[in-house]
């Protein structure tokens, strides 16, 4: 093997090593797991709407997990020396996550079809991009370690005021549990994630880039505004 | 004490403070059911907020229990002079203080808000239903430490947060440690609940014991297992206990006399303004009708009991029930509309069919009319006849002049009992 594949590879596999890859793949396999086998089980929960509450599924919970865990793979201890890398190790880290993302939803998505029904797995297929860009949106503005919070704050939202009140019926804004042809939610579940593939790609080094771009254009619309190493 | 304020300072939870009790408050006052108002519901509701808290007390101290790997500092904080679980434990109740403060800061705005519009027992019973969440907080925040130092710092505030999730849902749904309500007719007894308190500051204790991997060979595999037995014990404490309770019915409830006597729990003295309201219609009625000499608040008539979890009736002549959980005036109305339909027809067999369906039309008639008039405040899926007969009773209420509807009362009374009542 020529000696640039297998230094490529070295990188890659110390890439995975600080990432734990390991255990990131055995909690998709475990949410897989339970999905299978205790997916279809309802947990009871408050809602606003009564004081009956209500009852949500374990695959409704559990896809947050399986939406939110592949950011955990932009997560490092040297975050701050990797936000300074080069195009090379952006492309790398942007492959890593999109596999840990199509991995993480091949297991619950399989586990959901094996083990609960079709009209959930297809469910949970519309809610993980939104789960995925609630994530990066938090790992973004908290820190990609913190990016599970707001997920988990967002399905506290819709656990707890995501009931109309009426037996089986939702807000339009509870995309994990309306129907699959329900345009709205589905418009916002893709929003999110697009939200989350943008506020992903804002790096550092963008953001510089831009802030440096709006200033040179100000600078040539203002003369007075000019530097002192400035070309009139 | 020194090292405790310098860990209160230092805490990362300290951020959890403001977003916590904004999120906590949120669900406490910003549902759309109707807030009850007394002191057992007061303290459930609050207590509802934990269930949402405690996700992510045991995300935060996930984070937290893994801070000294992340940093590296394994080595340094196996060395320590100070025994390791002296720090951990002080690391820990600093966090803890800050994931509860959020808690106890909406409990004591509920309190407030109940506390500013009623004068009623019940204070004990909402100290349970808070006791009750703190024992919810204390469990998330230990089982975020034990996720903490079980995981790799990576993944271990998700995987305490979501496996937190699970576990709540199960133990809530099975040990009753998260209810949803709490009407004076179920009691949190103090003692089931100080011992599950015990239990989870056991299992806390157990989980900050837990030394670093750094440590004597077998130390670690030893500390894992007493935290797992000490969890193991949670989880039998809360089986073996039974909260919320049954309440037996008090031997000197609240007792309103009008022209039926009514009573009530003592915490629901703020109906008794409703109940006189109710009554003074029963005195305005058009028609002289038999009455109930009593009717009671739900569960206070001692007609039911409980064997092995199944609720039976007991044989016997008790007073009438009505439930008015949510300050329904409907509620009530229906229930003393029923009773005394059921006074008027005593004797008459109900099995006897009536395709009209008279019964119903005298009780939804006698509901319309000590609700003070108007459109039902609740939904139903009777059968269609049942709803058609409702239907006509609160129509000759609502658009017949006094004397017609006396005369259409005692015609139907009649009718029923000529037809329909072979006894009465």
């Amino acid at each position: 093997m020529p000696d640039e594949r297998q230094q490529y590879l070295q990188v890659v596999r110390t890439y995975l090593l600080a990432r734990r890859a390991w255990w990131l793949l055995a909690v998709m396999v475990t949410i897989g797991g339970i999905v299978g086998v205790w997916g279809s089980l309802e947990a009871p929960t408050p809602t606003a709407a009564g004081s009956a509450g209500a009852t949500v599924q374990f695959w409704r919970l559990l896809a947050v997990g399986a939406g939110s865990l592949p950011v955990l793979t932009l997560a490092s201890p040297l975050a701050n020396l990797e936000a300074a890398g080069a195009g090379p190790f952006h492309r790398l880290r942007s492959i890593v996550l999109g596999l840990a993302f199509l991995l993480s939803s091949a297991s619950i998505l399989t586990a959901t079809a094996i083990g609960v029904d079709g009209a959930a797995m297809l469910l949970i297929a519309r809610a993980l991009p939104a789960w995925f860009g609630l994530a990066l949106l938090s790992g973004r503005i908290l820190g990609w370690t913190h990016s599970w919070i707001l997920p988990w704050a967002t399905l506290c939202v819709m656990i707890y005021w995501g009931h109309s009140g009426n037996p089986g019926q939702y807000h339009w804004w509870e995309f994990t549990a309306q129907p699959l042809h329900h345009l709205p939610s589905a418009l916002l579940a893709g929003s999110l994630f697009a939200a989350g593939l943008l506020a992903y790609t804002l790096s550092s080094w963008r953001l510089h880039r831009l802030r440096h771009t709006s200033d040179d254009r100000l600078t040539e619309s203002d003369p007075s505004k000019t530097g002192p190493h400035s070309i009139v | 004490m020194t090292a405790f304020l310098l860990h209160l300072r230092s805490s990362v939870a300290r951020w959890a403070l403001v977003p916590l009790t904004v999120l906590g408050v949120a669900v406490v006052f910003g549902g759309t059911r109707f807030w009850v108002g007394i002191w057992p519901e007061t303290g459930a509701a609050a207590q509802v907020s934990a269930s949402f808290l405690s996700i992510f007390a045991a995300g935060v101290t996930a984070w937290i229990a893994a801070t000294v790997e992340v940093r590296g500092m394994r080595e340094q904080a196996a060395a320590a002079a100070l025994r390791p679980l002296t720090v951990e434990l002080t690391r820990f109740a600093a966090a803890l203080t800050w994931l509860l403060a959020p808690y106890l800061l909406v409990s004591a705005a509920a309190f407030t808000y109940t506390a500013v519009s009623i004068s009623a027992p019940g204070i004990r019973s909402f100290v349970a239903y808070i006791m009750l969440g703190v024992v919810l907080m204390v469990f998330a925040t230990a089982w975020g430490w034990l996720a903490g130092r079980l995981f790799p710092p990576l993944i271990a505030a998700l995987c305490a947060a979501l496996s937190w999730f699970l576990l709540a849902s199960v133990l809530g749904d099975s040990t009753g440690a998260a209810p949803l309500s709490g009407p004076p007719w179920l009691e949190v007894p103090f003692p089931a609940v100080g011992l599950r308190l015990v239990a989870v500051l056991v299992f806390a204790v157990a989980v900050c014991g837990i030394g670093w991997r750094a440590g004597r060979p077998g130390r670690f595999e030893r500390q894992i297992a007493g935290a797992l037995a000490a969890l193991l014990g949670v989880a039998v404490v809360h089986v073996a206990t039974t909260v919320p309770d049954r309440r037996t019915p008090v031997a000197q409830p609240l007792c309103v006399q009008g022209t039926i006597e009514y009573c009530l729990w003592p915490e629901h003295a703020k109906y008794r303004s409703m109940v006189a309201e109710v009554d003074a219609q029963v005195a305005a009625l058009p028609v002289t009708l038999p009455l109930p000499r009593r009717i009671v608040d739900y569960r206070l008539s001692g007609s039911t009991r409980w064997v092995d979890d199944i609720e039976m009736d007991i044989p016997g002549d008790f007073d009438p029930e009505f439930d008015i959980s949510e300050e329904s005036r409907w509620a009530l109305a229906r229930a003393v509309g029923r009773a005394i339909t059921q006074k008027v027809f005593d004797g008459c067999d109900p099995a006897v069919e009536d395709p009209q369906e008279r019964w119903e039309q005298l009780s939804a008639w006698l509901e319309w009319r000590l609700a003070g008039g108007g459109t039902p405040d609740y939904r139903t899926n009777a059968a269609d006849d049942t709803q058609a007969a409702w239907a006509t009773g609160r129509r000759i209420a609502a658009e017949r002049s006094e004397q017609d509807q006396s005369v259409w009362v005692t015609n139907l009374i009649a009718e029923k009992k000529a037809d329909y009542c072979r006894a009465g």
